[in-house]
């Protein structure tokens, strides 16, 4: 008995000092697949919003759902740095930049798929496309229990007037920034709790009709 | 000789040129996987970890790997495009012989950030320059090296100097209520004339006191000064073609002093 609890201390003991250091290798690789599906989830909500043969519940419930995978669900949210104090920190957004335009617009990431919601009434078909490569960049610490990293996609945006012809169309690139926190469950298991943060948008081409 | 390893160098980067200009693959999802999407990317292909798509597997792969990261547009058609690939050419020589690693932790690396900010209702640019860094923890983050700008901007006059009456010794100083609380914007003058004012101290203490207002970020340029012999600058090219993102948009050939004297000019505003 002595030594099952002795056996038990030392494993433990392991179990603590794996979670104090770095991540290993397939923990890594792991957390970059929760990301990955964060980010396509996303990207399927997305395409939800936009389609307007969707009922506009299903299509509004989808814009919740999508603000459910950000940091503070498109609100302020505050986060602790490693010596405990508060950050404060603005509610998700999404800063767009334009081959064709000189200066950034930013909006909040509500306001983003709000108008998104709307803008797509006002033509007979909105198809937003993924290009299905994310590429999720290296995964830092930022503090214990809590890792940071980015991942990057595109996807093309087209909309169709009644008669089938492209009104408007553009191919973005995004990068969104990640937050990845660790949680302990009642009973002792660990999970990784993914999070994205504000999106850097650049419209890298405009497809005309 | 030289003309030859020009001539040798063409052709090895002709193809990847080539595929860049002329779009043979035109599709969005191609060019999006030739795209260097990150600075990790850049960094993946620069220590020949990953490869562009048209880089091929052949003996100049390598070459064609480090090539495939510049902004070709800035080297095809120019009157000195061939003196211009000859030290393309002595650049990846001389990352493949010292056998250099780009990463972004690197001394030899840091990133300046073209910044609109306002002041007292003007608005102005700085350039903030950032390093690689660790908390008291051990974790990464970016720091602030330094800040130019804030007087050529003409938002702060550094070099102003202002007076504390000659008696106020006789007084105690009681007259530095006046100095300090009636008149803080000459606060930067009360300084001893020979110490100068160093310009990243200033713009914190501005944010900190929550006078200056970040409005955004114009540009982002990485600075190299790791490969022996060289100073690369890496910028973020959105473009439609099998060369774009993050991509080294000036190569300048330097010694050791002068690639000293030219960080100095950059992170020190004279």
């Amino acid at each position: 008995m002595k030594i099952k609890i002795l056996l038990l201390a030392f494993f433990s003991l392991i179990g603590i000092s794996m979670l104090a250091h770095d991540l290993s290798d397939s923990q890594i690789e792991s957390l970059k697949k929760r990301v990955l599906q964060k980010v396509e989830e996303f990207q399927n909500y997305h395409s939800v919003i936009v389609n307007t043969d969707i009922s506009e519940n299903h299509r509004k419930n989808a814009i919740s759902s999508a603000l459910a995978l950000f940091m503070g669900r498109g609100q302020e949210y505050t986060t602790t740095d490693e010596n405990g104090n508060v950050e404060y920190h603005r509610p998700v957004r999404m800063q767009i930049s334009s081959v064709n335009r000189s200066s950034t617009k930013s909006m909040k990431m509500t306001e983003y798929l709000d108008r998104q919601f709307k803008n797509a009434l006002n033509y007979a078909k909105v198809v937003v496309e993924s290009a299905d490569i994310v590429r999720v960049g290296k995964i830092y610490k930022v503090n214990d229990g809590e890792y940071r990293g980015t991942a990057y996609f595109c996807s093309k945006y087209i909309s169709y007037n009644k008669e089938g012809r492209v009104v408007y169309g553009d191919i973005t690139d995004k990068k969104v920034n990640v937050s990845i926190y660790v949680k302990q469950l009642p009973g002792g298991e660990e999970i990784f709790e993914v999070r994205l943060g504000d999106v850097y948008v650049i419209a890298t081409k405009r497809i005309r009709s | 000789m030289k003309l030859l390893r020009s001539g040798f160098l063409m052709l090895s980067v002709l193809p990847l040129w080539l595929c860049a200009q002329v779009n043979i693959d035109t599709s969005w999802k191609s060019q999006y996987l030739c795209k260097v999407k990150s600075l990790e990317e850049f960094a993946a292909r620069f220590n020949l970890e990953e490869s562009h798509p048209d880089a091929g597997t052949d003996s100049m792969a390598n070459y064609s790997n480090i090539y495939s990261l510049f902004d070709f547009e800035r080297i095809s058609g120019k009157p000195d495009e061939i003196q211009r690939l000859d030290t393309m050419f002595e650049f990846c020589d001389s990352i493949l012989d010292h056998n250099i690693r780009f990463s972004m932790e690197n001394g030899g690396v840091f990133v300046g950030a073209k910044c609109k900010i306002s002041y007292k209702k003007k608005t102005g640019i700085v350039d903030i320059y950032f390093k690689r860094d660790k908390t008291p923890k051990g974790y990464d983050r970016w720091s602030i090296l330094a800040v130019t700008g804030l007087e050529r901007s003409g938002l702060v006059d550094l070099s102003r100097i202002s007076a504390i009456p000659p008696t106020e010794h006789e007084m105690h100083f009681m007259g530095l209520d006046e100095v300090f609380n009636l008149n803080p914007s000459n606060a930067f003058g009360y300084r001893y004339s020979n110490n100068d004012l160093d310009q990243t101290s200033v713009f914190l203490a501005l944010v900190h006191s929550g006078q200056l207002h970040f409005e955004e970020v114009d540009n982002v340029a990485v600075y190299c000064a790791d490969v022996p012999g060289f100073i690369f600058v890496v910028e973020e090219l959105p473009r439609n073609t099998r060369n774009s993102g993050w991509l080294i948009t000036s190569l300048i050939r330097t010694d050791t002093d002068e690639k000293i004297q030219f960080l100095n000019n950059l992170l020190q505003e004279k």
